[in-house]
């Protein structure tokens, strides 16, 4: 007999009672630490609320487009090659923001994999059924987060429209790149390539408010960031640092990128951001 | 004397009295005083008709008091408005005769006026004695205010008559006799005396006649009084300070305050006092404070000491003086201690050129200072300014703190401890040297003498980093207990005593679990003494994480066969007491003696050596000659702990290396044969010394790496403690509430806190709000 591990054996039963996917298994054990009867009786409660989960209830030129890109192995989800391929297919580079913009609409528990729950009630409240249209779906509502303040938008973890902003796109990127449940830390180099190209989203929404010169003193201080990382720091970055940068480049850095006059070292900042000022003042980038 | 009038007519009774009180008053001409006789009959006559008049009055009520008809219930209406109000006319017009007198001083005419009339006006109301205790008490129970007894009643007309037409005039020459007082002339000090005691009979309260009132005090003399004495030393100590040094200031400061408190004792009320001591610390101390504090420093560096007592006990007066004196004190005290230290360090570095002409510069900034020497000097400074505390400044509490305040400073901050601003202060690490010194075999006692626990003391209690002193303290003492090298368990005991009453059990708890240790271990030596073939056998226990010592693989050797029994002994006897803990051998530690048969002449030798090589040695009992991975083999042990504890064999000459070469040393198949004649100067020969050790730079690693440990989790400990209790809490008031806590401890700067803060947020133990606030997660 081939050895099953107790937690595939888990969720063998999970997916024989209930006949739905592994994933959605997976999801409920984990919830319950394993007590396969609270998870099964958990799934019934919420699929009473959203009956509409059931694969033959969906549209078939959608759940024919999802099978394209179906993980063989797992009809549950998309996996890394299916996304490189749905990405092709949209006409997005994987580097582009609009893929995050992508994953953080469809809930992606880590980019560069969907979920099938996640895709198919997606598209299907927004009754999009092709891919030109996917497209310039997500390029119409990536515009206006990047562009506005405040954007609407169907939410499937809350199942209604909300008001979102760019914040909570950066805010998803940490937990969309965080690999498996242990970790909580992303590598400083990793965060930088995502800071790369997030936080000038940022500074744009400012754009208005300033000329070259000041944006080109902020860019300075950006990169004076990414040095103390790399030469200085170089420790891994954790979810509190990641979301406070985000406050630090909209309170302290653009503000007064100069004299970074907003910095007040009695305030809660972590200490990366003290230790940066102190870099910054060491090698008399500051005064 | 005429005959008595009778009593029931007024104008008659007043008449018979009236030359009698011109007598009393002594009015008129004669200036003769009254006799028995007159005063006698005056009394009698008022009384007669104080009495008859009641009478008269009870039988026809309806006749007289017109103005109480409606007070008919009441029997009768007392007799005495008609004599009183002639009285006051009497009084009145007496006064203004007296008035009328030529005189050519006020003060002297006023004195000597007031000084009679007071006299009379007691005799007077003697006379009118019925009268007050009757109709007056009677009119003043009625709730009249006007009316009083006929002392009080004289009194108030000398006010009105004779003092308010006069007051202006009369103060100014008091006050002109005050200052002439002042400047030293001499002076009718009676004048003044009468004149101001003069002004507190006159203050009468109308409500409360007996109620003592110094209104006319206070309003007419005392303010005028002060003020005059503001302007009057206000100019004076200018002046003077113009003129003359702080010190000789401060010593006419002294006598004028003397001379002026005799004067308030003499003739001002005490009221006054109070008052006037204000004002006189105002212009004589706290207007020239400036100058004192000035000069203060010049004072200190001629060590004046008695004229810093001056200067401290006339600041004293008024407290608030005395900070900035306390903080030049605290200044002074640094000041003289960077010098002193830098003193000390280029004396140093001189002496170590002196010693060793080779020009090895030592690490920059970094001095090597005899230990002793440098805690000395801690010492003696501190010491010195204790003795000016206790000389100068009365052990005020002040300056006890302004003292504290310093040595914390130059104890922890000073060039020798910290060279650079950034640089780790190295006191507590040679603290625990000192310690270490006194405490330790082998000293010499000139050496020692004068290093004791009090001393430690001093210095300890100034520690900012009192968690690395305990550190490096534990670090040494471990190494007297398992080499048995300290002098004596009793002044061990003693200062570990001294240490957890100066901070916490909490704070010596490990050194007092290795005292622990060594106690139990000492019953097991004695449980298992008669087992196997080593004598003297001393296996210590010690408990994990208390003792300083760390558990290496690298060290796992293999025990000799001849040994195995007596070492297995040690484990049988501990699992049976202590069922459950793990026992690791330690093989890094403990030393070994063997004695070596090696000699043809039958010298018998003894080796000291390590473990390792005692496992070694062992083996050659067996057979004369090993390959090294035969060897190897049979101790134990990572191949370079083994080569480097086989190296001195081979080096002494004990063992034959071929091929010999010390690359050829640790090749398998190198072999090593014991001598058979062993040839040594010594009986003795110790192999430890020359085990190259490469750990010396680690300790300090693990030390400041334990402290850092050990700091981390104590503050996060402090935050959550805080958190729990608070739930939500703004960053700045966290903060403030944790530095103190560590203060017995360490002193965690702001930096230390966020980065516990960063580390428990992180751990999901708190989160942000917004606006700098933090919230617990339960």
């Amino acid at each position: 007999m081939p050895r099953i591990s107790k937690q595939a054996q888990l969720q063998q039963q999970f997916v024989d009672t209930t006949q739905s996917t592994l994933l959605i298994a997976e999801t409920y054990l984990k919830k319950f630490h394993n007590n396969i009867d609270e998870a099964v009786e958990q799934y019934y409660k919420d699929s009473e609320k959203d009956s509409e989960y059931d694969i033959s209830k969906f549209d078939k030129k959608l759940l024919k487009l999802y099978q394209i890109y179906q993980d063989p192995s797992d009809y549950g989800k998309i996996n890394i090659e299916g996304t490189m391929k749905y990405l092709q297919d949209l006409g997005i580079e994987p580097e582009d923001l609009e893929s995050l913009t992508l994953a953080y609409l469809l809930d992606s528990n880590k980019i560069g994999i969907f979920e099938q729950v996640n895709f198919l009630k997606f598209w299907s409240h927004y009754k999009i059924n092709d891919i030109k249209k996917m497209y310039s779906f997500i390029k119409k509502i990536h515009q206006q987060i990047i562009n506005q303040d405040i954007t609407k938008v169907w939410l499937i973890k809350k199942n209604e429209e909300e008001e979102i902003n760019f914040k909570d796109v950066y805010e998803y990127t940490f937990s969309g790149l965080l690999e498996g449940d242990n970790q909580n830390k992303l590598d400083y180099e990793l965060s930088i390539d995502y800071w790369k190209l997030l936080i000038p989203v940022l500074i744009n929404k400012h754009n208005q408010k300033f000329n070259k010169s000041i944006k080109d003193q902020i860019n300075i201080r950006l990169n004076q960031w990414y040095e103390f990382l790399e030469n200085d720091y170089k420790q891994s970055i954790s979810r509190d640092k990641w979301n406070m940068f985000y406050l630090f480049v909209q309170d302290i850095i653009i503000p007064d990128p100069i004299n970074l006059s907003e910095y007040d070292e009695m305030a809660a900042w972590p200490t990366i951001m003290d230790e940066y000022i102190l870099y910054l003042r060491d090698n008399e980038l500051l005064k | 004397m005429a005959a008595l009038p009778p009593s029931a007519d007024f104008k008659k009774t007043w008449n018979f009295v009236q030359p009698g009180l011109d007598f009393i008053l002594g009015t008129n001409d004669e200036q003769e005083g009254v006799t028995a006789v007159m005063y006698m009959s005056c009394y009698t006559a008022i009384y007669n008709y104080c009495i008859n008049k009641s009478r008269s009055v009870s039988l026809i009520p309806s006749i007289i008091g017109g103005n109480r008809s409606s007070d008919s219930n009441n029997s009768y209406v007392l007799p005495g408005a008609e004599l009183y109000n002639k009285l006051d006319k009497y009084l009145t017009k007496v006064l203004k005769d007296v008035l009328s007198e030529k005189h050519d001083n006020l003060l002297e005419f006023y004195v000597k006026k007031w000084t009679r009339y007071t006299i009379g006006a007691r005799y007077l109301s003697n006379v009118f004695e019925y009268m007050n205790r009757h109709w007056v008490q009677k009119e003043r129970q009625d709730g009249r205010r006007d009316v009083y007894d006929v002392n009080t009643l004289c009194l108030m007309k000398w006010r009105e008559e004779v003092f308010k037409p006069n007051e202006k005039q009369l103060i100014g020459q008091v006050l002109e006799l005050i200052k002439k007082q002042r400047d030293n002339e001499i002076v009718d000090t009676y004048l003044i005396s009468t004149a101001v005691k003069s002004l507190v009979f006159l203050g009468i309260d109308v409500q409360d006649l007996k109620k003592p009132n110094l209104v006319v005090y206070i309003n007419s003399f005392e303010k005028k009084f002060l003020t005059e004495t503001t302007e009057y030393y206000q100019k004076e100590s200018s002046d003077f300070l113009a003129k003359n040094n702080v010190v000789d200031y401060m010593q006419k400061c002294e006598t004028r305050l003397n001379e002026e408190v005799l004067r308030s004792n003499n003739f001002l009320e005490e009221h006054t006092k109070k008052h006037l001591l204000e004002t006189l610390n105002k212009s004589l101390i706290e207007d020239h404070a400036q100058e004192m504090h000035d000069y203060f420093i010049s004072l200190i560096k001629q060590n004046e000491l008695d004229h810093i007592l001056r200067m401290y006990k006339l600041l004293s007066r008024v407290p608030k003086c005395l900070d900035p004196l306390a903080l030049s004190l605290e200044n002074y005290i640094i000041q003289q201690a960077d010098e002193k230290f830098k003193e000390l360090k280029s004396e140093s570095e001189k002496l170590v050129e002196d010693q060793s002409k080779v020009k090895s510069k030592p690490k920059r900034g970094v001095t090597n200072v005899d230990t002793k020497t440098y805690i000395h000097t801690l010492i003696a400074h501190h010491d010195k300014y204790q003795g000016v505390v206790f000389k100068a400044f009365a052990n005020d509490p002040k300056f006890i703190k302004a003292l504290d305040n310093a040595s914390r400073h130059f104890v922890n901050k000073n060039i020798i401890a910290s060279p650079t601003e950034r640089s780790k202060c190295r006191t507590p690490e040679l603290l625990a040297k000192y310690a270490d010194t006194f405490l330790k075999k082998g000293g010499k006692d000139v050496d020692t003498m004068d290093m004791t626990a009090d001393n430690l003391m001093i210095v300890f209690k100034f520690l900012n980093d009192k968690d690395q002193f305990e550190n490096y303290y534990r670090r040494q003492l471990a190494k007297r207990l398992i080499t048995d090298t300290s002098k004596s368990e009793e002044l061990e005991e003693s200062l570990l005593q001294r240490l957890q009453v100066e901070n916490s059990s909490e704070y010596t708890s490990k050194m007092t679990r290795m005292f622990a240790d060594m106690k139990t271990s000492a019953d097991l030596k004695s449980n298992i003494r008669d087992f196997g073939p080593v004598k003297d056998f001393n296996p210590l226990i010690l408990a994990q994480n208390m003792w300083p010592f760390d558990y290496k693989e690298e060290y796992n050797l293999k025990v000799a066969p001849q040994l195995e029994e007596q070492f297995n002994k040690v484990l049988e006897y501990h699992d049976n007491k202590y069922n459950g803990r793990q026992l690791k051998w330690l093989w890094h530690h403990g030393r070994a003696e063997l004695k070596a048969n090696l000699s043809k002449k039958s010298q018998k030798f003894t080796f000291i050596v390590s473990n390792p090589q005692l496992m070694i040695l062992m083996a050659f009992n067996e057979k004369s000659s090993y390959t090294f991975e035969e060897l190897h083999e049979i101790v134990g042990g990572s191949k370079n702990v083994f080569e480097m504890h086989l190296q001195p064999f081979v080096t002494y000459k004990l063992l034959i290396q071929t091929p010999e070469g010390e690359s050829a040393m640790g090749k398998e198949d190198t072999s090593f044969k014991i001598v058979e004649d062993y040839k040594s100067k010594k009986l003795r020969v110790n192999f430890v010394g020359a085990i190259k050790s490469i750990e010396t730079k680690e300790e300090e690693d693990e030390i400041n790496k334990e402290v850092d440990e050990t700091r981390k989790n104590f503050l996060s400990a402090c935050i959550v403690r805080i958190m729990k209790s608070r739930k939500t809490i703004k960053h700045n008031d966290l903060v403030n509430e944790v530095l103190p806590q560590t203060v017995s401890r360490f002193q965690a700067r702001v930096i230390d806190v966020k980065k516990a803060i960063d580390y428990l947020i992180d751990k999901d133990y708190m989160k942000r709000l917004e606006n700098n606030t933090y919230q617990y997660i339960s």
